[in-house]
C-alpha cells in the first residue's frame, strides 16, 4: 500500500468520522432542528460551528458560484425539507471524500468530483451522507462513547477531519477510525436511505453501485492478484469502517434492482459539463500525487465517457512522462500523439513532446515541439524557460 | 524543526518558567490615552484540554465555552480598570474577499504570536537576529481593521489551558509520594497589541504556569489580569 | 524532594545543552551551506542547528524571524534517484518523487511540487513562472510556488537551483504569503547570487 493509497482510504475514514458525529439520538431528525446549547449535542454542534467558521474562508475552498449552486441543488433535491439545514462546501483537496458534520456542514472534496462520472453517482455519495444525518447515527455512537474518556480525542480528530486539508493527523485518524467507525449495520442503513433519497429525487439507483466499483478498480490498479488479496486481508481503515466495497457494491446493485424500472436521471452530460471547467485543475492536483496506476484508471474512464476528447490522452502522457520507467517515454510520446490527432491545437501535448525529446538529447525536434507549444499557449507559466530552450 | 526535541526543550523551559507567573519582553510602549484610544478586539483563540492518564490532551468543548465567557468578562473588568476603549471587530460586515483576507490575517498573527511567545519564554529559542530590539510585524493588511473600526490598535488573545483527568491526578499523587514531580496541567497564553497603521506589535504579554483555571470565573480573572499586568494604563 | 531537585537539575542541564539552537550569520559573512557551496549572507540571518532541522536532506536551514515563520533551505548535493527531502514521518516518504539525471527544468519543477505535497502534507502546491537563472555560475532555473500549509495559512516559496556535475543543487525560501515572503525576498535573491562552488 503506497502513501497515496492510504490517503484515499483515510479520506473515507474521515467520512466515517465526521459522519459519526452527525446529529443523532433516537429516530429520524426533524427539519429545522437545532439542539439546546447546554446539551451534549449542543456542545458537539458548537465545535463544528467553529470548524465551519474556519472552513468558510479556507484558501482551499472552491468558490465558483455556478459549481457551488449545482452541487448544493443536488444535495437539496435529495434532502427535501432538510435542505435549509445544510450547507455545502466544495474543497480543493484531491482525495475521494465527502463528509457531513452534525451542524449541517457538508464537505465535498475535489477528488470526489473528479471521480464521479455522472450526476447520479455524486447524488449517491451525498445521499449516503445525508442518510447518516437523517438516521441520527452519530448521536447513538456518541452516546455510547460518552463515558469513555476517548470521546474528546475522537472529537479532536473529527475536528481535524473537518478542517479541509485534514492530512495532518493521518496515523491518528487511522487508529481512531477503527474504534469509532459506524457499525456496518449503520453503513448499510445509510446506503439504504441514500438509495431511497436518490430514487425519490428521480436518480438512477444503479449508479450507487458503480461509484464503489470505480473505487475498487482504482484500489486494485497496478497490483498483482496476490497483492490484491493482501490488500483485502489488511484490515485497514476502509474495511474497518465500511462494509467491504465489493459486498457493498453488490448489495447496492441488488437493492437498486428492487426499485421499479422507468426513466431515471443519470445526468452524465450535465455533470461532465459542470465539472469540465474544473477538470484540468483537479487533474493537475491528482497528477501531483504521483499515484500513477490510480490516475490511469481515472483517465481510462474519461476516455470512455468521451472518445473524441484529447485531454485524457494528454493526461496519460503526463502520467508516463512523470513515471519515466522503462518504456514510459515511448508510451508518453504515443499518448501525446493521440491527443494531437484528436486536437491539433493541444499545446500542452506539444510541451510534453518537447520535454521528452529534450531528455533524449534530440534538441532540434524538441525545439520544434516547444515552438508549437509557445505559439498555442502564449501565456504559459514556463514561457521564459521554454524560450531559452528554443533559443528565440 | 525536530518537533519532539523542540517540545522537550519547550517543556523544560516551561518547567523553569513555572515559578514565575508572567513574562514580558522589551518593547515599544504603546501610545494609550485614557478612554481615548480605540482598541479592536480580534477573534480570540481559546482552547481547554483534559490531560488523560496517558498524557494525551483531549479538547473539551464545554470547558472552552465556559472559559470564553469568563475571559470576556475578565477583559471587561481590565478594560474599565485600565481605562481602555475596546470595540468589537466584526469581519462579517466586510465584502467576502476582505473577509478572506482577515481570516488569513488572524492565521498569520497566530503563527507570529506563537513564535514571539516561544522566543519570549525560552531564551534558547530566540535567534540572534531577534536579540535586542523587539521588532515584530504582521504587515499592512491590518489597516482594513482600522478602517472598519476606527481603532488605533488591534488586540489578539490566545489562551490554552489543560487539566488533569482523575487518572492523571492519581498518577501525580503516586509519583509525588515517590518524590517525583509530574506536571498536572499547563496554562499558557499571550495577548498582543498590534498597531493598526503599521502592523507592528506594540505590546506583547505572556503567561505560562502550572496553576490557574479558566473554568471558574475568579481564577480566569486572575489569569487575564496576570496576562495584562505589564500593559500600561490607558 | 531531593530526587525532584536532582531531576530539575538534570532537566536544566539538558536545556542548557540544547542552548545552541542557532548560530548567528551576520551580513557579509561567507558561510558554507552543505557540500561544496558557500554563500555570503545579505542581511542578518540565524542558522538553525543540525539537530533542530528535522526533515532529512536539508544541508542548512537559515531563518530571520524563526523557523515557524521563514526558512531558507539549502540542498547542496541531491544524487540521481534520490528524493531531495524526506519527512521525519516515514509514512509520508513512501513513493516520494526522485530527482534524476537528464531531467529538464519543467521536470524538476514538477518533482519539487510533488515532493512538497507529500512532505509538507499540503493538499495543493502550485508552481509558477519557471525561468532560467544562473546559479553557482551555471545555467539554472528559478520558480515560485504557492502552498496552503496545514494551518490553512497561505505560504509562498521561491526555488533557485541548477543541475550540474551529475547532482541537483538548490535553495528554497518559504514564508507566509502575507507580509513575510516579500519582506526577505530581495535578500534571498542576493544570497542566491552570492553562491559559489567550493568551501571558503
Amino acid at each position: 500500500m503506497d502513501f497515496t493509497r492510504r490517503h484515499l482510504l483515510c479520506g473515507c475514514a474521515a467520512t466515517a468520522l465526521t459522519g459519526c458525529v452527525s446529529q443523532g439520538g433516537g429516530g429520524q431528525i426533524r427539519a429545522g432542528y437545532a439542539p439546546s446549547l447546554d446539551s451534549a449535542e449542543g456542545g458537539l454542534w458548537e465545535i463544528f460551528n467553529k470548524a465551519e467558521a474556519d472552513l468558510k474562508f479556507s484558501p482551499l475552498r472552491m468558490t465558483d458560484e455556478e459549481l457551488n449552486r449545482y452541487v448544493t441543488d443536488i444535495a437539496c433535491r435529495l434532502a427535501g425539507k432538510h435542505c435549509t439545514d445544510m450547507r455545502v462546501y466544495l474543497m480543493r483537496t484531491p482525495f475521494f471524500n465527502a463528509t457531513m458534520a452534525p451542524n449541517g456542514m457538508m464537505q465535498v472534496w475535489s477528488g470526489l468530483l473528479l471521480r464521479c462520472q455522472n450526476e447520479a453517482q455524486l447524488a449517491a455519495v451525498l445521499g449516503h451522507e445525508i442518510g447518516h444525518y437523517l438516521k441520527r447515527h452519530s448521536l447513538q455512537r456518541f452516546e455510547q462513547m460518552r463515558d469513555n474518556s476517548s470521546v474528546a480525542a475522537f472529537l479532536g480528530i473529527a475536528i481535524a477531519a473537518a478542517g479541509g486539508g485534514a492530512l495532518a493527523n493521518l496515523p491518528g485518524l487511522v487508529a481512531i477510525a477503527n474504534i469509532f467507525a459506524f457499525s456496518r449495520e449503520q453503513e448499510r442503513e445509510a446506503d439504504g436511505v441514500g438509495l431511497e433519497l436518490m430514487v425519490n429525487a428521480g436518480y438512477e439507483p444503479v449508479q450507487a453501485a458503480e461509484i464503489w466499483r470505480g473505487l475498487i478498480a482504482e484500489r486494485d490498479a497496478g497490483l498483482t492478484l496476490e497483492e490484491r488479496q493482501d490488500q483485502k486481508q489488511q484490515r485497514d481503515v476502509f474495511f474497518a469502517s465500511h462494509p467491504a466495497p465489493a459486498d457493498r457494491a453488490q448489495a447496492l446493485a441488488l437493492q437498486a434492482a428492487a426499485y421499479p424500472g422507468g426513466k431515471r436521471i443519470v445526468g452524465e452530460d450535465r455533470y461532465l459539463a459542470q465539472a469540465r471547467a474544473f477538470r484540468d485543475t483537479m487533474m493537475q492536483d491528482e497528477l501531483r500525487l504521483h499515484q500513477y496506476d490510480r490516475t490511469l484508471v481515472i483517465i481510462e474512464r474519461m476516455k470512455t465517457a468521451n472518445p473524441g476528447d484529447a485531454d485524457p490522452f494528454y493526461y496519460e502522457g503526463e502520467v508516463y512522462r512523470a513515471r519515466n520507467d522503462g518504456i514510459d517515454s515511448g508510451r508518453a510520446m504515443n499518448a501525446y500523439g493521440r491527443a494531437l490527432e484528436l486536437d491539433e491545437t493541444h499545446g500542452l501535448s506539444w510541451r510534453g513532446i518537447g520535454i521528452l525529446h529534450r531528455r533524449a538529447g534530440k534538441q532540434e525536434k524538441a525545439a520544434a515541439a516547444f515552438r508549437q507549444y509557445l505559439e498555442l499557449v502564449p501565456d504559459a507559466e514556463d514561457r521564459l524557460m521554454i524560450q531559452s530552450y528554443v533559443g528565440a | 524543526m525536530n518537533f519532539i526535541r523542540f517540545v522537550l526543550v519547550s517543556c523544560v523551559a516551561l518547567v523553569l518558567a513555572a515559578c514565575q507567573t508572567t513574562g514580558q519582553v522589551a518593547q515599544v510602549r504603546p501610545d494609550l490615552r485614557p478612554g481615548d484610544t480605540r482598541i479592536a478586539l480580534m477573534p480570540m483563540e481559546l482552547q481547554l484540554y483534559q490531560l488523560t492518564a496517558g498524557g494525551v490532551r483531549e479538547p473539551k468543548a464545554e470547558w472552552t465555552r465556559d472559559a470564553e465567557v469568563h475571559v470576556r468578562r475578565a477583559i471587561n473588568v481590565i478594560q474599565s480598570e485600565k481605562q481602555l476603549q475596546l470595540v468589537k471587530f466584526d469581519p462579517s460586515t466586510l465584502p467576502l474577499e476582505r473577509q478572506k483576507a482577515m481570516d488569513q490575517l488572524v492565521k498569520l498573527h497566530s503563527v507570529v504570536g506563537g513564535e514571539v511567545f516561544l522566543q519570549a519564554r525560552i531564551p534558547q529559542r530566540r535567534p540572534p537576529t531577534k536579540q535586542g530590539r523587539f521588532d515584530w510585524s504582521i504587515g499592512s493588511e491590518v489597516r482594513t481593521v482600522a478602517e472598519a473600526t476606527g481603532a488605533r490598535y488591534g488586540l489578539f488573545i490566545f489562551m490554552e489551558d489543560s487539566y488533569s483527568s482523575g487518572g492523571r491526578v492519581a498518577l501525580g499523587i503516586a509519583m509525588a509520594l515517590l518524590g517525583v514531580g509530574i506536571q498536572g496541567g499547563q496554562q499558557i497564553g499571550y495577548a498582543s497589541l498590534v498597531d493598526l497603521n503599521t502592523g507592528q506589535i506594540a505590546w506583547f504579554g505572556t503567561i505560562a504556569r502550572g496553576t490557574g483555571d479558566l473554568r471558574t470565573e475568579e481564577a480566569a480573572e486572575a489569569s487575564v489580569r496576570s496576562l495584562f499586568s505589564s500593559l500600561p494604563n490607558g | 524532594m531531593r530526587i525532584r531537585n536532582f531531576l530539575a537539575s538534570v532537566l536544566l542541564l539538558f536545556s542548557l545543552a540544547a542552548c545552541e539552537t542557532y548560530t548567528a550569520v551576520s551580513a557579509g559573512q561567507s558561510v558554507p551551506v552543505g557540500e561544496g557551496i558557500t554563500v555570503t549572507a545579505v542581511g542578518d540571518w540565524a542558522a538553525v542547528s543540525r539537530q533542530f532541522v528535522g526533515n532529512e536532506g536539508i544541508d542548512a536551514m537559515w531563518t530571520v524571524d524563526g523557523p515557524s515563520i521563514n526558512q531558507l533551505l539549502f540542498f547542496s548535493r541531491v544524487e540521481s534517484g534520490e528524493p531531495f527531502i524526506k519527512s521525519t514521518n516515514q509514512k509520508v516518504n513512501e513513493g516520494l518523487p526522485t530527482w534524476r539525471i537528464g531531467m529538464t527544468e519543467p521536470d524538476v519543477m514538477e518533482m519539487v511540487e510533488g515532493t512538497l505535497v507529500k512532505v509538507y502534507e499540503a493538499p495543493v502546491v502550485t508552481a509558477s513562472n519557471l525561468r532560467p537563472q544562473v546559479f553557482l555560475n551555471s545555467p539554472g532555473f528559478a520558480f515560485e510556488f504557492d502552498m496552503v500549509a496545514k494551518s490553512q495559512l497561505e505560504t509562498k516559496g521561491l526555488v533557485i537551483g541548477t543541475q550540474q556535475g551529475g547532482v541537483l543543487r538548490m535553495m528554497i525560501y518559504l514564508a507566509p504569503k502575507q507580509h513575510y515572503f516579500t519582506l526577505h525576498e530581495r535578500t534571498v535573491r542576493a544570497i542566491a547570487a552570492s553562491a559559489r562552488t567550493g568551501s571558503s
